[in-house]
């Protein structure tokens, strides 16, 4: 497992994307994009930007076809928010990474 | 890249849409019934599929949108149906249907007017459904029946399906990569975006089978029947759909609505071949409920 494969190696790369799908949206974000980061409540993505990021994402570790429907759906119905932290572990699931 | 068809009759008349709305309109007991509301009536299929079971009725076809109201009354027209104005469908608007522009919370109807009333695919855009539903039941004559159907509620997606939507919109954003990468090996700007054009994502305000009973229930109704109906989404009917201009509004809000629209298009395409599936099945809830 390298260090980029590795859940903090995960989460820096989850970071760098949300970074970059927000670049030019002139966000008020003390403190920036954290593990807590809310993608709805602190970023205001709105649908098109959740399909950016999870591109973005399947860009940056190189796997096309992650199945983002697991993460943001759950019994049948859209979640209500996702936090940094629960893409990370959606990642850590499906690229079987070490904690 | 293909042109698209933007409007939403060429994915209301295909048969498949067609197939999908026949079982509810052939499900409801037309006996008594004499006098309909069409309500966000579209291009006209619950109209149509009203009259080719029974001739005589009258219809009123209401919705928001002007460019629905004229496809609408083309249709209509063309085949003598189309009732000019309200005092005439009123005094004798038999087989015949009266098409305005409005909004269906605010009905241009009296009290126990209505015999029945049907919202094909659209109750889930109501913004205040429990008022929407009191000026149904406003409308309604007591034994009146509402009916109603949607493919955006929560438990549409059949468990194991949700994977082709996911990859349709991916597949339609790289789309717009494409077209950014050529825009730019022109010397042209990426594709404009223009954000806070759409709601905050998954807030999509659908509720469950459950929901519905209870919401509907909730605004008097009685006998309120509920249940879904599979049917099946092909590449072909995706890709119709997904080249309508209101959709792509939504799901790629603040795009250019004809580059959206061919992103989606060309995206459903794509997903559909990448998953190297034909169609997946999706599930209608069909609701019908009566004024007591």
């Amino acid at each position: 497992m390298n260090a980029e494969q590795d859940r903090p190696g995960i989460e820096r790369k989850v970071i760098a994307v949300a970074n970059e799908t927000v670049a030019d949206w002139d966000l008020d974000l003390p403190g920036g994009i954290t593990r807590n980061t809310k993608l709805m409540e602190d970023l205001s993505f709105e649908s098109i930007d959740i399909v950016q990021f999870a591109v973005g994402i399947e860009r940056a570790f190189n796997r096309k076809g992650l199945p983002f429907e697991r993460l943001f759906m759950k019994d049948g119905a859209y979640v209500d928010d996702i936090t940094i932290s629960e893409v990370t572990e959606f990642l850590c699931t499906e690229l079987g990474a070490s904690a | 890249m293909h042109n698209v068809d933007t409007s939403y009759e060429s994915y209301t008349d295909h048969e498949e849409y067609i197939a999908a709305n026949r079982p509810l309109i052939e499900s409801i007991d037309l006996s008594k019934t004499r006098v309909v509301a069409d309500l966000a009536c579209c291009a006209g299929l619950f109209s149509n599929l009203l009259f080719a079971r029974k001739p005589t009725l009258k219809i009123c076809g209401i919705d928001l949108d002007q460019e629905q109201i004229d496809i609408c009354s083309r249709k209509f027209s063309e085949r003598g149906l189309l009732c000019p104005d309200m005092d005439t469908w009123r005094g004798n608007g038999t087989g015949q249907i009266l098409l305005r522009k409005g909004s269906a919370d605010d009905l241009p109807f009296m009290d126990g007017e209505i015999d029945l009333v049907v919202m094909g695919n659209a109750i889930h855009l109501m913004p205040d459904k429990d008022r929407f539903l009191l000026e149904v039941a406003r409308v309604l004559r007591p034994g009146g029946t509402f009916v109603f159907n949607s493919v955006f509620f929560n438990g549409t997606f059949v468990p194991g399906t949700e994977a082709l939507f996911s990859e349709w919109m991916k597949e339609a954003v790289l789309v717009l990569d494409e077209i950014n990468n050529k825009r730019a090996q022109r010397g042209q700007p990426p594709v404009a975006r223009e954000r806070n054009k759409g709601g905050r994502a998954f807030a999509k305000g659908w509720l469950s089978e459950g929901e519905w009973r209870e919401k509907v229930e909730k605004a008097g109704f009685a006998n309120v029947q509920t249940g879904t109906r599979a049917k099946p989404i092909t590449g072909t009917s995706l890709r119709l759909v997904a080249a309508y201009s209101g959709l792509a509004s939504v799901l790629m809000s603040g795009y250019p609505l004809e580059i959206a629209s061919v992103c989606l298009y060309e995206g459903a395409e794509r997903a559909f071949n990448r998953l190297g599936i034909k169609e997946v099945p999706r599930l209608w809830l069909e609701v019908s409920a009566a004024r007591p």
